[in-house]
């Protein structure tokens, strides 16, 4: 695996890798060409513009975990034709998130998948905004967002998924739910003999990680860093 | 072992289970039986504090402590395990992961990843179960009868004292019924450990030879005996009986 940190703000080629990614700048352009897998694993506070662009025939699969004190942070996905995209994003937030995602299918036959699940806990709090826009006289195209906000805490957090589409030619679907943890899953994991703070604690890394498509070492890296807040 | 004193279960406003006595002594097998919806499950739910349901009346002993007060975690640790009929899955958090939280919490020590791997890896062995099960997420994929070795994984690493066997039938085939129900007598049998199971299914009686046959109706015991009790119901059904104890 090639590890990049980017920390000025640059347009970045990426090409038929698997890439460890660390941004430290707050305004990023990644070009994607070929097969690429990005897995990036973070604890921090972001402020960041990231647009990301597929070049025809390319195919991404980016694993983002993050475990924010606070962050700002706006994701642009350009697809141009043949692509296949698919964003699985986790965090476990502190404080403020505010987080938009927006895909954008300028051409034709481009799969794109957003998964984002987010954990708040002590004061954390997101506002996700996912705007999928799927463009005029393109066909074959296929949409898939899925957000899901799990609370720990009593702050207030929203979901606003917006389906822009301007083509007949398409299959667009979109999921979203805010929840509390499942008693029956508590009440299980505590019949096992789990005091309720590490019942709890196993919950929440299981409902990140399991959106992520990774190895036991990157599961591993991100149990310690959840473990150690 | 357990004795349960007078209890009354309720649900909301609802009262489920009305002034509940029921004694299992160290090794003994109960058996609950009665018809469907009278309470059975939410017994054994209500034993290891499922907030669902409350205990508004009563008290449990549990080797010798009171244990109406505790939590579900301390109840597990001083040796109660359930087995529910359809155990969940949960995404993410893995039987080995679980299974090694759990005994360290369990035994207050830290648990020594080569004995757990070995011990783990030994009794899926005994249980037919691939190994990749105890790096999966608990329950997750899993069909009936694997959910069922599972939880018997769970048992025999986690080492209990008092089976809660909700009906651990459901969902097994013939074969699949043998094997869980010879896997949870034979742990019996090693360990002398009790057994409270909520069942209809004659096989699973058969294979678990319980000690006494309870028979719930009306938010209450209305008669103990024997096996032979189990082949009367078998035949007459429940609404032949009347409230009488023909055992102890």
């Amino acid at each position: 695996m090639n590890k990049i940190v980017i920390d000025r703000e640059k347009i970045v080629t990426l090409k038929e890798n698997t890439y460890e990614l660390e941004i430290e700048a707050e305004d990023v352009i990644l070009a994607i060409e070929g097969n690429v897998i990005i897995e990036e694993i973070k604890k921090k506070e972001e402020n960041l513009k990231l647009t990301i662009i597929l070049k025809e025939n390319a195919n991404l699969l980016y694993n983002r975990f993050m475990y924010y004190s606070k962050a700002n942070t706006f994701i642009k996905l350009e697809q141009d034709n043949n692509t296949k995209a698919i964003l699985n994003y986790s965090f476990l937030t502190n404080g403020e998130c505010k987080i938009n995602v927006d895909p954008l299918l300028k051409g034709n036959y481009n799969n794109t998948e957003i998964n984002i699940k987010a954990v708040t806990q002590n004061k954390g709090n997101v506002i996700a905004e996912v705007t999928a826009e799927v463009g005029e006289n393109t066909k074959e195209n296929h949409f898939l967002e899925d957000i899901h906000i799990l609370l720990t805490n009593e702050e207030e957090s929203v979901i606003i998924p917006n389906l822009l589409v301007s083509s007949s030619e398409v299959e667009v679907n979109h999921a979203a739910t805010i929840s509390g943890i499942n008693i029956d899953d508590l009440f299980y994991l505590k019949t096992k003999g789990l005091t309720e703070k590490k019942a709890t604690e196993l919950i929440k890394s299981g409902f990140l990680i399991g959106n992520l498509d990774i190895k036991d070492q990157e599961k591993r890296k991100i149990k310690e860093i959840i473990g150690g807040e | 072992m357990l004795q349960i004193r007078e209890i009354t279960i309720t649900t909301g406003e609802k009262e489920l289970i009305k002034d509940l006595n029921l004694e299992i002594k160290e090794g003994e097998i109960h058996a609950l039986m009665g018809p469907n919806g009278v309470g059975k499950s939410t017994i054994c739910r209500a034993l290891l504090k499922d907030p669902s349901y409350e205990i508004t009346k009563g008290s449990i002993f549990y080797k010798k402590q009171d244990i109406t007060t505790l939590t579900t975690s301390e109840r597990a640790n001083l040796g109660m395990m359930m087995i529910s009929q359809n155990p969940i899955a949960i995404e993410g958090v893995t039987n080995a992961e679980m299974l090694r939280l759990a005994l360290a919490e369990k035994n207050k020590e830290h648990i020594d990843i080569f004995s757990f791997q070995k011990e783990a890896k030994e009794i899926c062995e005994k249980l037919a179960l691939p190994e990749s099960f105890l790096h999966r997420d608990i329950n997750s994929g899993a069909s009936g009868g694997e959910r069922k070795k599972i939880e018997l994984l769970h048992i025999w690493m986690l080492k209990p004292s008092l089976l809660l066997l909700d009906e651990v039938d459901s969902g097994l085939d013939v074969d699949a019924l043998k094997i869980v129900a010879s896997s949870i007598k034979e742990y019996h049998d090693l360990t002398n450990c009790s057994i409270l199971v909520v069942t209809h299914n004659p096989k699973l009686l058969a294979i678990l030879k319980p000690d006494y046959i309870h028979i719930l109706k009306n938010k209450k015991i209305i008669k103990t005996g024997d096996a032979s009790l189990a082949s009367r119901i078998e035949k007459e059904g429940f609404i032949s009986l009347d409230e009488t104890n023909e055992v102890g």
